[in-house]
């Protein structure tokens, strides 16, 4: 906790400032972007490994706090021992919940760690240096209220007597960018998400109700090749995508799809995305040679 | 930082040992010298064995030899490179043409900021040769390989090749036709020679390399079909004892023809051309693979034999069609088929006439047009030509051509 | 002198050529500042460090399914350089072979390549023993 603490404090205004708002929009170099973002990204790793432990913390003190209470309003503590001991431990449980609830205000999407930042990592090798790139991102949750998109009807489920599910559609990274070649890059990733709220009365005759999720991310990408430098000839393609070839004066683009099923609300792996562009960079052919001295 | 003993304003490179028996060899002594005479001076640089020197100066030229025994044949090639782009450094501020044989030696001689011509001579591709000789090769080296060649091919300012076969699939490749110049094969007229005195009375001969790209197994066979001639031997003349020379050797034996064919190897030229000269016939029976046909050759064998009056029967492949006529100066056959080629060369046994007719037309077509006089002033001219050119520098994309897929580790 | 002698780019390649700073401990090639790894104490290049290093992939299932980032892997990326070139080493190794912009070719073949001619060449297949080229003849 200490050290999730201190990298909080650590963070610039302008950090601090994507930890609250949690979208970013704009044009930005690749360099100043993981410069600004690192120290997030580093703020969110350490505060999602701590927030299970502090809010463990903060029922043991809670606990504590009660059970002390009934220890002394039976006598077995004097009250001017057991009243500092009660109020220190309610304290400590308020604080460990004010610092849990701080935490989560301030939580981004896990995609943002594990699929934007390492895809502007490899972006910006392909980049010229100061060369900027175009980016909208949203870290907002991906089951947040405002992305709700409707509910079905409950209904039952094997031992679930009660199941609703919740649909959400996050279209949360999108953006563009040149490359050193004259290519240019553009990507857009919405995802479908479904949260299966089930019910069900457990031989205690208890209801418990869990959340379960899955969800189909739809990713496409365009990238255009100049004829300067590339020509774009059939490929036998190496992952499950649809290409479309669209051929212009100067430039070819190809567009490419590509949806990935996941049966957990965890972002996908970045590769998923970087074999999406790649699939294009793999139907291209050098340019013809534009002619010999001899 | 590689000091050399002089500045060369030119410079040979070849990932080929120099000299030996084969034809590479061959073609860097005809080659190389015409490169030094136009410069005025200049650095070979070849491999070597530990039984040659690593360093030579013969007036104006400079020999140097990459001569570190590493078992691994790409490790070699990469380390020779590496010996290349410092000798290239050092070369720098003198050097105005370049030539080179092969992807090993192409890259330090086209870099972008160069200041002198660099010509690529391609008389085959390792992205297609490779695989007979390591059939295990990954798809993705190869396609690596590729890409270096088609980077050589358009970075460099001239491509020379000896036939018009290698031209056309260099221009598939994507290579500049203007760029390309076509120089085939020389040979020069040998005059008659005593006959060797263990040679048999009556024999046609092969020789040159064993490769199966060579068809020499399909000679083989042929020559089971015509052991009726009591008196015709079959001379073979490798250029090594190698794996495939022993697989031939067994072939034979198995076909019981032991005693009907004479093993030579690693004969000197001055020793080969008497053997030559008092053939019957000389056969280049090349198979009919991507090898001859797509990627193309120009089999100096053929154009030798020629220029001993010797009549070839060879394989009907295009590269062939290029130096022989059918019916003029030999006979041309269906390759791979021992029936076919065992017929020709009997027809042709059986008619001395028609052979002394061939054999006046091989010279003759070999001083018209096939002499090293010929490809050297063809090679002098490009050299010229590329003197009074500015060398089209510029960035360079490459891309491997071979499908990689499959290649996935 | 020739530039850095490493290439920069993922999806295509392209000679870096800033001036060198130091030689790569273990190719040897001249690299600049920006090319050396600093997860190496500054002693190895990029792509030599990536080689060590650059294995952490995740595979595509067979089903097409991507599986959910392994977090104990993510956490540890800083998505610095030396972890953008162990990444590209290991998509490199798992088949994708980049559009190369540029000439130096040192570096350009790995052990995977080299791996291939591990078996004895010593014959006449064009390739004989201290022999590199081809015999045409």
């Amino acid at each position: 906790m200490k050290k999730t603490l201190a990298a909080l404090n650590a963070l610039t205004p302008e950090q601090k400032a994507v930890l609250q708002e949690k979208r970013l929009e704009g044009s930005y170099t690749p360099q100043a972007m993981l410069a600004l973002l690192r120290p997030v990204s580093e703020f969110d790793r350490l505060s999602d490994k701590s927030r299970v432990g502090i809010g463990c913390w903060s029922a043991v003190f809670f606990v504590l706090a009660v059970v002390c209470l009934i220890v002394t309003a039976n006598g077995v503590i004097p009250w001017l021992l057991g009243a500092p001991l009660i109020l220190g431990l309610l304290g400590a449980f308020l604080f460990f919940l004010v610092t849990v609830i701080r935490l989560s205000k301030v939580d981004l999407s896990n995609n943002f760690r594990q699929i934007a930042l390492p895809f502007v990592a490899i972006l910006r090798e392909d980049m010229e240096k100061g060369e900027p790139m175009q980016m909208k991102l949203d870290l907002t949750a991906p089951t947040a209220k405002t992305k709700k998109t409707g509910e079905s009807d409950a209904y039952a489920l094997g031992v679930y007597y009660k199941v609703v599910d919740h649909f959400y559609r996050d279209a949360w990274f999108e953006g563009s960018a040149w490359l050193a070649d004259g290519s240019s890059v553009s990507w857009a990733i919405v995802e479908d998400i479904t949260e299966s709220m089930r019910t069900k009365r457990n031989a205690r005759g208890k209801h418990k109700t869990k959340s379960k999720y899955r969800k189909i991310c739809h990713l496409a990408v365009d990238v255009t090749l100049p004829h300067k430098e590339y020509s774009v000839g059939a490929a036998e393609p190496s992952i499950d995508a649809k290409v479309k070839v669209k051929p212009a004066e100067k430039r070819t683009t190809l567009r490419l799809k590509r949806k990935v099923k996941i049966k957990s609300n965890e972002p996908w792996d970045v590769r998923a995305l970087i074999e999406l562009v790649a699939e294009a960079f793999r139907r291209a052919k050098p340019a013809a040679p534009a002619g010999g001295a001899a | 930082m590689t000091t050399l003993l002089r500045s060369p304003e030119s410079l040979y490179a070849a990932y080929d040992r120099f000299p030996t028996q084969k034809g590479a060899s061959t073609h860097i002594a005809r080659f190389a010298p015409a490169l030094f005479r136009h410069a005025g001076g200049g650095l070979l640089y070849v491999l070597g064995d530990s039984s040659m020197p690593q360093r030579q100066l013969e007036e104006n030229v400079e020999i140097v030899r990459f001569r570190r025994e590493i078992p691994n044949f790409l490790e070699r090639a990469i380390a020779f490179q590496s010996a290349l782009s410092r000798i290239v450094d050092a070369a720098r501020g003198s050097l105005r043409i370049a030539h080179f044989r092969d992807p090993w030696s192409g890259p330090p001689l086209v870099t972008a900021n160069r200041s002198w011509a660099a010509v690529y001579e391609v008389n085959a591709l390792p992205s297609i040769e490779l695989p007979n000789a390591f059939p295990s090769v990954a798809p993705r080296t190869l396609a690596k390989i590729r890409a270096v060649e088609l980077h050589c091919l358009e970075a460099c300012d001239a491509v020379v090749t000896p036939s018009r076969t290698t031209a056309s699939m260099l221009e598939r490749l994507g290579v500049n036709r203007a760029k390309i110049t076509v120089i085939p094969n020389g040979a020069d007229p040998v005059p008659s020679q005593p006959r060797p005195v263990d040679a048999p009375e009556r024999y046609i001969l092969y020789f040159g390399a064993m490769q199966r790209w060579q068809g020499v197994d399909t000679l083989l066979r042929a020559f089971a079909r015509l052991t009726d001639l009591d008196e015709l031997r079959l001379v073979v003349c490798g250029s090594a004892r190698s794996r495939d020379a022993r697989r031939l050797e067994s072939l034979a034996s198995k076909l019981g023809l032991s005693d009907r064919v004479v093993w030579q190897y690693e004969l000197h030229d001055r020793e080969l051309r008497p053997w030559l000269a008092n053939a019957e016939l000389s056969v280049a029976p090349l198979r009919e693979c991507a090898r001859n046909v797509e990627q193309g050759c120009a089999p100096l064998k053929i154009v030798e034999s020629l220029a001993a009056g010797v009549p070839v029967v060879a394989s009907n492949l295009p590269p062939v069609r290029e130096i022989v006529t059918d019916g003029i100066e030999g006979r041309l056959v269906v390759p791979d088929r021992p029936a076919d080629l065992a017929r020709a060369i009997r027809v042709l046994l059986h008619s001395p006439q028609r052979r002394e007719e061939m054999s006046i037309a091989a010279r003759r077509r070999v001083e018209e047009s096939l002499t090293w006089d010929h490809a050297l002033a063809a090679l002098t001219a490009l050299y010229e030509r590329l003197d009074s050119l500015p060398h089209q520098r510029g960035r360079i994309a490459l891309r491997p051509e071979i499908s990689i897929e499959g290649a996935r580790a | 002198m020739m530039g850095c002698e490493c290439r920069g780019g993922f999806f295509a390649l392209r000679d870096c050529d800033q001036p060198v700073a130091t030689s790569c401990g273990t190719c040897g090639r001249g690299v600049c500042s920006r090319h050396l790894s600093p997860a190496s104490g500054f002693t190895q290049c990029l792509d030599c460090w990536a080689q060590g290093h650059g294995d952490e992939q995740q595979k595509v299932a067979d089903d097409g399914s991507v599986p959910a980032v392994d977090r104990s892997v993510a956490d540890d990326a800083a998505y610095d350089d030396d972890w953008a070139y162990g990444y590209r080493h290991g998509f490199y190794r798992s088949g994708y072979a980049p559009i190369y912009f540029g000439s130096h070719s040192s570096r350009y073949y790995d052990t995977y390549d080299t791996r291939s001619f591990d078996d004895d060449y010593g014959d006449e297949s064009g390739f004989s023993e201290g022999d590199g080229g081809f015999g045409d003849s």
